[in-house]
């Protein structure tokens, strides 16, 4: 053990008097020196770029260019997003349906043939005439109202005795007037 | 009452002319971005008896068509034809249309198909258009308030909900007034139209306009008239009564055949042979506007009536937006340098 200790105290002496060996200190110097100026290299080429991107800040009539056309686009984004806005509002107030989209004939659509049945003294034009299915049963429906009506006015008629004798000479009248 | 005199009147002739039982049809648009349109109809019959030339739109061998029977709960069968075909271009729908030999053909129809370039956006518009028939009519709109003009153009479930739903009482007041408004409306362009063919025909033989000016000033009095006088209307005309009362005797004698043939050839205006059918449009992207009803689906709706292009075009329109996300990201990236560049010259100021 003591003699590995000696040998271990022996190498640590040596190593700490031999000096480090500077091979070709101008070189080392050289080095240094260049990764200096490559960093001060890399901040100039960013300050280049930016100059180049950026340049025209310092030109006025570009810079008042570009300021005017910004807001100018940010002025039809507006715009145009307002009348979308309006429009999708106005639409919202619109009806939705939600039920059987067919079409099928209505009331009205009723009166305005028969309107214009009339008004055309009673003629139909020549031609194929085709009446829908519904438009014809709501024909025969009402129909069938009246005269289940007439039926009843009868009935009510022949119940009361006293209405039939008014009603029997009122006609009775009106028919001598016509043959006069 | 008065209806269903008239009603009672007319049932036997309408029963003699020819019922069939039509199918009910609508006709879907769905609109693409480069203006294609994918055309499909559907035709529901409680018979299997469909006939081209029942269909109301332009039909040929070129369509797609699949047949389907649907049976619903109460075992009452529907058969159903579905049809589909895809335009190029709105001009394709026009050519057919205006070759069409179906059951509209007598009515001008057309397709517009438009696109913008916003920037932000594409803007698409489509629209289909339904001229009118008569030259000389009043605008419906003269006659009925937003309201009822709402509820003039509904599809005709919508009516049915709203007259038997909880504001019936309502709804009811509104349907009578829109039936009201709209008779007279009817019989105004009946007059308005008549006077106008009455002068042409009396023109070629006078050669002034007098007659059909003298008749127009007392438009609305001629109306009244008629109104008043419906019951004798029929014996007040035959007896030249409302002409002598308009344009003296003597005239009235001279120019009944005139009269008599403007009738005529009113009557054929009115009666336009035309098969009701509901037209939808699926627009591109989102949905900006429309005139028509917007269903669950964010279709529109439009019922086609012959009383709809009686006195103006019917436009059945539909506009929509689909964003250019490009344009956005362009935009985007244009903002930031120029305020990068204005942050730029602040600090290098301070």
């Amino acid at each position: 053990m003591d003699t590995e200790n000696k040998k271990y105290n022996m190498l640590m002496d040596m190593l700490r008097k031999s000096k480090p060996d500077m091979g070709d200190p101008e070189i080392l110097s050289e080095k240094i020196l260049n990764r200096i100026r490559d960093r001060k290299r890399k901040v100039i080429s960013l300050e280049i770029i930016v100059d180049y991107l950026f340049g025209w800040i310092y030109i006025g009539w570009v810079r008042k260019s570009l300021v005017i056309a910004s807001l100018f686009i940010v002025i039809v984004f507006v715009y145009q997003q307002t009348v979308i806005l309006k429009k999708v509002n106005d639409l919202s107030e619109q009806i939705v349906v939600t039920g059987d989209e067919t079409f099928a004939p209505s009331k009205n659509d009723l009166d305005m043939t028969l309107l214009l049945y009339k008004f055309s003294g009673r003629t139909i034009p020549s031609g194929n005439v085709n009446i829908p299915e519904q438009q014809l049963e709501q024909l025969i429906e009402s129909y069938n109202e009246l005269k289940e009506r007439y039926e009843d006015l009868l009935k009510l008629i022949e119940d009361d005795p006293e209405l039939k004798e008014y009603i029997e000479k009122s006609l009775d009248s009106k028919n001598r007037e016509s043959n006069l | 009452m008065r209806r269903k005199k008239l009603i009672l009147t007319v049932t036997m002739i309408l029963v003699l002319t020819n019922s069939c039982d039509e199918p009910e049809t609508v006709v879907t648009n769905f609109v693409h971005p480069d203006g294609s349109v994918t055309r499909k109809i559907e035709m529901k019959n409680s018979e299997n008896n469909f006939k081209i030339s029942d269909i109301q739109v332009p039909f040929d061998s070129t369509w797609i068509i699949t047949d389907t029977i649907e049976v619903d709960e109460n075992s009452d069968t529907t058969w159903v034809k579905r049809a589909e075909k895809l335009y190029v271009n709105v001009d394709a729908i026009n050519m057919e249309y205006r070759m069409d030999s179906g059951a509209n053909r007598n009515i001008s129809r057309s397709a517009e198909f438009s696109k913008k370039f916003r920037w932000f956006n594409n803007e698409y518009r489509f629209v289909e258009r339904i001229e009118s028939k008569m030259s000389h009519g009043y605008p419906v709109s003269d006659f009925l308030d937003p309201e009822e003009l709402r509820f003039y153009y509904s599809p005709e479930y919508l009516k049915y909900e709203k007259l038997s739903g909880p504001d019936s009482l309502k709804y009811k007041q509104l349907d009578d007034s829109v039936e009201k408004k709209s008779e007279r409306w009817i019989l105004k362009n009946f007059v308005a139209e008549w006077i106008e063919e009455f002068g042409r025909l009396t023109r070629n033989k006078t050669g002034n306009n007098m007659l059909r000016d003298t008749i127009k000033k007392r438009e609305d009095e001629f109306i009244s008239l008629v109104e008043e006088d419906e019951e004798k209307f029929d014996s007040l005309w035959s007896n030249g009564l409302i002409l002598k009362e308009f344009i003296g005797e003597e005239n009235s004698l001279k120019y009944s055949e005139e009269a008599d043939s403007a009738d005529g050839i009113v009557l054929n205006h009115f009666w336009i042979d035309f098969k009701d059918y509901s037209m939808r449009v699926a627009m591109p992207g989102k949905l900006t506007g429309t005139n028509g009803f917007i269903d669950s689906n964010k279709i529109l709706l439009w019922p086609v009536k012959s009383n709809f292009f009686l006195t103006e075009p019917y436009e059945m329109w539909a506009e929509s937006r689909i964003p250019n996300k490009w344009a956005w990201i362009v935009t985007g990236l244009f903002l930031i340098f120029v305020i990068t560049g204005l942050i730029i010259r602040t600090l290098k100021k301070g």
